[in-house]
C-alpha cells in the first residue's frame, strides 16, 4: 500500500472545489483515464457532500480528511469524518422505478457511490466522536492508448497539487496540541506555550498557544531574554515559583493580555542530536508551585513533542526533496526535448553529437536545423553558469536562433538580431557563447559566424592537421549593436569538423591542469579513421579519464561532422 | 461554469460549458429558473463542453423538468459527453429526459 497523500479540510460546501482538486491530483500523478478520474470524483464528491449535510450540525462543523493510497491495481480513497454516522439502513434505496419527482429526494448519492466504484467500505465510530471512515476503492485504469506517459507538464502540475496538499497536512499541530493539553491538564496548570526556535531571526515563537491570550496570536521573544529565551538559550530548565520576584520575567505580555502570570515551569526540548529545537512553557500551577514531579513529567514530554516535531520536519524534508528531484527529472525531459531528437542522416556525411549537462540540467546546447534553401545549419552554445537559471537562458537562446534562422538570415545576421533581442528582452546579465555554420551538404561549403564561442576544430585530412575555425564576434547578451564576422571554409573528403563547448577542453585533473585545445586535436588527428560516433564516444571517455577522481564540473557538448 | 442563452421559436437554448459540480450547479440553477420565472417553459440544453456533472446538478434538471412540464413545456437535453450520459444511465434519467444529437432535432418536436 503506497501512501499517495491526504487533505484535511473543513466539512464545508465551499470546500468541495478543493476536495476535487485533490482528487484530481492523486488522478494526474496515477495517469488515470478521465473514465476513472470522472468516476472517483463524482463518488467523492457524493461521499463529501453527504458528510456536509448530515455528520456535522451548523453549530459544530468539524473536519474532512480524505486520504489517497495505492492498493496494487486499486486506488483507495478513504473519507473520515468525526461527525453522526450514516446508518446506511435509514437511508431509503434509490428507487430507479420511482417517478422523477421522488427519485431525486434522496439516496441518488449513495447510489452513485455504490454504482462507480468496485468496492466501498464503511466502518462507523462505536460512539459520538470517534472517526467514521468510508473507503472508496476503484480499479486504476490507466490513459488510454495504452501505457501512455502523462506528458511533463501534466506530472508537474500533479506534483505540485500534491505538494501543496501535503504541506498544508496539520497532523503535527493536531499533535502538538495534544500533547500540551495533556500536560496542562496532568500537572494542573492553567495554561501551556510550545515555543519553537526560528533560527533566522534568533527568536521563539509560539507554535502552539492554549487558551485566549487577547490580541496577541503569536508571541515572538529574543533567544536569551525572558524566561522562555533564557532556556532556549541555556538548555536548563526553569522552575520559578513566583515570575514577578524573578528579574528575567517580562510583565509586558501580562499587560497585554491581562493575565496574571504567578509560577511558571519551562523545560527545553532536545532534538535526538541533542540540539535545541523549543522550549514548553506551563503557566501557574493550581495550589502552589510546580513540583519536581512536574518537572520530570514535562522533561520526559518535551522530548516526545521534539521527536514528534523532528519526524514531522524530516519527513516534510524528504517529500520536497522528492518533489525537487522530481522536477529536476522534469526540467531535463523538457530541455532534452528542445535539442534535436535525431542526428541528420546526409549522404557524404557522418555526423555524431553528445550533450552532457553535470547536473539534470545544463546552458549547454547544440542543433540542427535545416533552412529554407536546403543548407543545414549547425549551432553549438555555451551559457553562462549551470543549472536551472542557465537552462531557462538556454530555452532562450534556442527560440531566439530559431527564428533568426528560420527567416533565411545570414549566420552573421542571426547572431545580430538575436543578440538585440536577448539585451532588450533580460536584465539577468547571462550572455551565451554561439557558434553558427550553414553548411552547403553538397560542396562542403560552410558560412559561420562565431559569438565568442571556443574555435572549432578542423582536422584536414589531406595534410593530416588541425586548424581552428572562428570568426570575430562577442557573447551574446553583452553588447547592444555588436558585429559578427561571417567567413567561410571548405571541407574536402575526410576532412572532420569538430564543435565543442568548454566543458570538453577545460577539464581539470588531479594536478590542476586542464585537458586543453591540444590534447583534444591530437585525440582528433590520431583517430581520424573513427566513424564520428566512435570518436565522439572516444572523446568523452578520454576526458572523463583525464579528471581522475575530479568531478567534470562544467557542462559538456560535441558535435562532430565527418565528410565522406 | 459559462452558460449563454438565446431565444428561437419560442424556445430557450442554454448552452453550457464547464463543470456542473458544487460551484458550477449554482450557476445553472440560477439560469434555469430565471427563465422559469420569465415564463420560458420550453428549453434545450446543449450539453456537449458539459464535462462533469453531480447529484445537486440532476437534481435541478429533475426539478426544471417536472416543472417545466407541468406547465407545457420540456427540458431537453443535446449532445451529452459519454461520461455525462453514463451519469444520466446510473440513476435512469436517460428514460425522462429527450436527449437528442443536435439542436435542430430538438427543435423539432416543439
Amino acid at each position: 500500500m503506497t501512501f499517495l497523500g491526504e487533505l484535511r479540510v473543513e466539512a464545508r460546501h465551499d470546500n468541495l472545489r478543493t476536495i476535487s482538486h485533490f482528487v484530481h491530483g492523486i488522478g494526474h500523478y496515477l495517469s488515470l483515464s478521465d473514465k476513472v478520474l470522472f468516476d472517483l470524483e463524482l463518488a467523492v464528491e457524493e461521499a463529501a457532500t453527504n458528510i456536509i449535510n448530515h455528520a456535522y450540525s451548523e453549530a459544530s462543523i468539524g473536519d474532512i480528511l480524505l486520504t489517497a493510497e495505492h492498493v496494487g491495481d486499486f486506488v483507495q480513497i478513504t473519507l473520515t469524518d468525526w461527525g453522526v454516522p450514516l446508518n446506511p439502513s435509514n437511508v431509503k434505496p434509490f428507487d430507479i422505478n420511482a417517478p422523477i419527482e421522488t427519485r431525486i429526494r434522496g439516496g441518488m448519492g449513495l447510489h452513485f457511490i455504490h454504482s462507480l466504484m468496485d468496492q466501498v467500505v464503511r466502518e462507523t465510530g462505536q460512539k459520538l466522536g470517534e472517526p467514521n471512515m468510508l473507503k472508496l476503492i476503484k480499479r486504476i485504469q490507466r490513459v488510454e492508448n495504452g501505457p501512455r506517459q502523462p506528458s511533463a507538464i501534466q506530472e508537474l502540475n500533479a506534483m505540485r497539487t500534491i505538494s501543496e496538499i501535503m504541506t498544508s497536512n496539520i497532523e503535527l499541530d493536531d499533535l502538538l496540541t495534544l500533547i500540551l493539553n495533556k500536560l496542562v491538564i496532568t500537572i494542573n496548570a492553567e495554561r501551556g506555550t510550545l515555543y519553537l526556535i526560528d533560527e533566522e531571526r534568533g527568536e521563539l515563537w509560539s507554535k502552539v498557544l492554549l487558551e485566549d491570550v487577547g490580541p496577541l496570536t503569536e508571541i515572538r521573544v529574543k533567544i536569551g531574554e525572558g524566561i522562555a529565551g533564557n532556556v532556549a538559550a541555556t538548555g536548563e530548565m526553569l522552575n520559578i515559583p513566583d515570575a514577578y520576584a524573578d528579574p528575567r520575567f517580562k510583565r509586558e505580555f501580562d499587560q497585554i493580555t491581562g493575565y496574571r502570570t504567578r509560577s511558571i515551569l519551562t523545560a527545553p526540548m532536545f532534538n535526538p542530536q541533542q540540539k535545541i529545537i523549543g522550549v514548553v512553557q506551563l503557566l501557574n500551577k493550581q495550589g502552589g508551585p510546580f513540583t519536581s514531579r512536574d518537572e520530570r513529567l514535562l522533561a520526559a514530554m518535551a522530548s516526545q513533542a521534539a521527536i514528534s516535531i523532528e519526524n514531522a520536519r524530516l519527513y516534510q524534508q524528504e517529500i520536497e526533496q522528492k518533489l525537487i528531484n522530481r522536477e529536476l527529472e522534469t526540467a531535463h525531459a523538457i530541455q532534452a526535448s528542445f535539442l534535436p531528437d535525431h542526428i541528420p542522416h546526409i549522404s557524404g556525411w557522418d555526423i555524431a553529437a553528445f550533450w552532457h549537462p553535470i547536473h539534470n540540467v545544463a546552458g549547454d546546447f547544440y542543433d540542427f536545423y535545416r533552412l529554407p534553401d536546403g543548407r543545414m545549419a549547425l549551432v553549438i552554445a555555451d551559457v553562462s553558469g549551470k543549472g536551472i537559471p542557465a537552462a531557462l537562458f538556454m530555452a532562450l537562446s534556442v527560440t531566439v536562433l530559431r527564428f533568426g534562422m528560420s527567416l533565411n538570415l545570414s549566420p552573421g545576421e542571426v547572431m545580430y538580431r538575436a543578440n538585440e533581442l536577448i539585451i532588450a528582452d533580460q536584465r539577468s546579465r547571462m550572455f551565451s557563447t554561439v557558434f553558427i555554420g550553414y553548411m552547403n551538404m553538397d560542396l562542403g561549403h560552410m558560412k559561420f559566424a562565431s559569438a565568442g564561442h571556443n574555435p572549432a576544430i578542423l582536422y584536414r585530412a589531406s595534410a593530416h592537421t588541425c586548424e581552428y575555425v572562428t570568426a570575430s564576434g562577442v557573447a551574446l547578451g553583452i553588447f547592444k549593436g555588436a558585429d559578427f564576422v561571417e567567413e567561410t571554409v571548405d571541407l574536402a573528403m575526410g576532412d572532420i569538423l569538430v564543435l565543442y563547448t568548454d566543458g570538453i577542453t577545460e577539464v581539470m585533473n588531479n594536478d590542476e591542469e586542464e585537458f586543453g585545445e591540444d590534447r583534444l586535436e591530437s585525440l582528433i588527428s590520431q583517430n581520424a579513421d573513427l566513424p564520428a560516433q566512435e570518436l565522439a564516444n572516444l572523446i568523452l571517455n578520454s576526458i572523463t579519464a583525464f579528471a581522475e577522481d575530479q568531478n567534470l564540473f562544467d557542462d559538456a557538448t560535441l558535435v562532430i561532422l565527418k565528410r565522406t | 461554469m459559462n452558460i449563454n442563452e438565446r431565444d428561437q421559436n419560442g424556445v430557450t437554448i442554454f448552452v453550457l460549458e464547464g463543470r456542473v459540480d458544487s460551484e458550477g450547479s449554482v450557476d445553472l440553477d440560477l439560469a434555469l429558473r430565471t427563465a422559469i420565472a420569465e415564463g420560458k417553459y420550453k428549453m434545450i440544453l446543449d450539453m456537449a463542453e458539459v464535462r462533469y456533472i453531480n447529484s445537486a446538478g440532476l437534481r435541478i434538471l429533475a426539478d426544471v423538468l417536472t416543472q417545466n412540464k407541468e406547465c407545457g413545456g420540456d427540458l431537453r437535453l443535446v449532445d451529452l459527453n459519454p461520461k455525462v450520459q453514463r451519469v444520466f444511465q446510473i440513476i435512469g434519467f436517460d428514460k425522462f429526459f429527450s436527449i437528442y444529437a443536435t439542436i435542430e432535432e430538438a427543435m423539432a418536436g416543439f
